[in-house]
């Protein structure tokens, strides 16, 4: 994988401070463990905190309850199932796309349009009716899910389908929590329906299974690698993935953290998780110290021309080396991320200011 | 020095056991602290007292699920130390254990036992 999709997906996300976009296979032991990773990475947002978990469970349930499977496996490959949070300022997106058998769009259509010309009191009458009478499907709820969600956030619903073939089309719904400032805010770019169309096509493209952006710090590390363990074991027809990858990935995030130079306050960093060729690879990228680049990419270059014999002698070396500075450490893990990637680790390096420059990794395991 | 050095065991720190008396000392769990040379720093200097007083026969337990590289680094800067205990006459042998399906744990069993010169157990358990 190229290393510069680090930098294109950092760009594309934006002012985000916080995004989760995740793709693949749900199901509801996951809803917990996602919870976790988004609440760990959004900070402090306590007039949100109930509302927003409240939503992001909802949302992510309504993936797994209302989701149609192809009878055409392939489908599911080319179109998985997406959920996504992305936080700008005190303003949080909510987002999910899974496909829908065509034969039920225009009753979940004319059910959202009439969900979004409610006033807040024709909402909650339509919630007690809907609560006391099971109407609309079968899977139960009877739309209850999407009333409430009407009910806590502060937008429409906004959805769209893109048509896929005769049976399916995908679905996209989006929901907003929070207003922007306009006096305030005024470079704030709002993420839109349109956008997240993009980004989920661009994502499959690329084969990108998930990304997450922000800050890197170890609370918000461990649920993520919790996360890609589950969701790999939960997807059968996915490669296993060994323990040899979760040291990898361990090695990455952390050097995010250790190394990420702040930039408007925040150590922020790309995580991006690929599957191509039956490959998993893993990109990440972050500011660095414009001073530190070139002793980097020397490194870098060092490690890139070592055989696997001379990687193992100056793994050996600095192991046994008994300075401990972050510097040796560093050095480690980079040598670790080359002794276990099926290729040469790839990278580059971004100017982006006159201190700083943005520095993406790729590594195939 | 003290008996017992006990550390209960994090999401994502070791447990540690050391008790001289019942002749135990392990080391299990996950070890992925951001700063490990901070987090390794009591539990070597534990080690640098220990051997200078060993028991007669000591046997280093190590049985990892999840770690960082760092903490590799510092678990050999640990075992390097414990190669010392040979030198009084005592007897000290290490035990790593694995998980049959982990193929790092097994590696990097490997890879200490060709760095180290005392006893060193490949276990799996």
């Amino acid at each position: 994988m190229n290393p510069e999709l680090s930098y294109r997906f950092f760009k594309k996300l934006g002012n985000d401070h916080f995004s989760l976009i995740y793709m693949g296979e749900f199901d509801d032991e996951l809803t917990s463990t996602l919870m976790r990773l988004s609440e760990a990475g959004i900070g402090d947002p306590k007039i949100f905190k109930k509302r927003l978990s409240f939503l992001i469970a909802e949302c992510f349930q309504n993936i797994i309850r209302h989701a149609d499977k192809p009878e055409i496996v392939n489908i599911t490959n080319n179109k998985p199932k997406m959920f996504l949070v992305r936080n700008i300022g005190n303003v949080f997106y909510i987002g999910s796309t899974n496909l829908i058998e065509n034969s039920k769009s225009t009753g979940l259509t004319s059910k959202l349009n009439s969900i979004n010309k409610f006033t807040p009191q024709e909402l909650k009458a339509d919630y007690l009716n809907a609560l006391t009478n099971n109407g609309f499907t079968e899977k139960g709820g009877g739309g209850l899910g999407l009333i409430e969600m009407a009910r806590k956030s502060d937008s429409k619903l906004e959805f769209d389908f893109e048509f896929i073939n005769y049976f399916l089309s995908n679905f996209f719904m989006q929901i907003r929590l929070g207003t922007f400032n306009e006096e305030k805010e005024d470079n704030i770019d709002t993420v839109t329906l349109k956008s997240t169309k993009e980004l989920y096509n661009a994502m499959v493209q690329e084969n990108i299974l998930m990304i997450r952006k922000g800050d890197f710090s170890q609370h918000a590390i461990l649920p993520l690698i919790e996360l890609i363990e589950s969701n790999l074991d939960l997807n059968k027809k996915l490669p296993p993935f060994k323990k040899k990858t979760l040291y990898l990935l361990i090695e990455v995030l952390q050097n995010i953290s250790k190394h990420a130079k702040e930039n408007n306050g925040i150590r922020e960093g790309i995580f991006m998780i690929a599957l191509k060729n039956n490959r998993y690879t893993l990109n990440t990228g972050n500011y660095v110290d414009i001073n530190d680049v070139e002793s980097l990419k020397n490194e870098l270059e060092n490690l890139v021309s070592l055989d696997k014999n001379g990687l193992a002698e100056i793994y050996k070396k600095r192991i046994l080396n008994k300075e401990t500075d972050q510097a040796g450490n560093a050095g480690i893990g980079l040598i670790e991320m080359s002794k276990y990637s099926s290729e040469k680790l790839k990278y580059q390096f971004t100017p982006y200011s006159d201190s700083l420059s943005f520095f993406s990794l790729s590594i195939t395991v | 020095m003290e008996k017992i050095f006990k550390l209960e065991g994090t999401e994502d720190t070791p447990q540690v056991v050391f008790d001289i008396s019942k002749n135990e000392f392990s080391l299990s769990g996950r070890s992925l602290p951001e700063d490990a040379a901070s987090f390794y720093k009591p539990i070597i200097a534990w080690i640098a007292n220990y051997i200078k007083n060993p028991n007669p026969s000591t046997e280093f337990r190590i049985n990892l699920e999840y770690f960082n590289s760092s903490s590799v680094k510092q678990i050999m800067v640990l075992l390097i130390q414990l190669e010392e205990i040979t030198k009084t006459g005592n007897e000290i042998k290490i035990v790593w254990c694995y998980n049959e399906n982990d193929d790092l744990m097994e590696i990097k069993g490997s890879e200490f036992k060709s760095i180290l010169t005392i006893p060193f157990e490949l276990v799996v358990c």
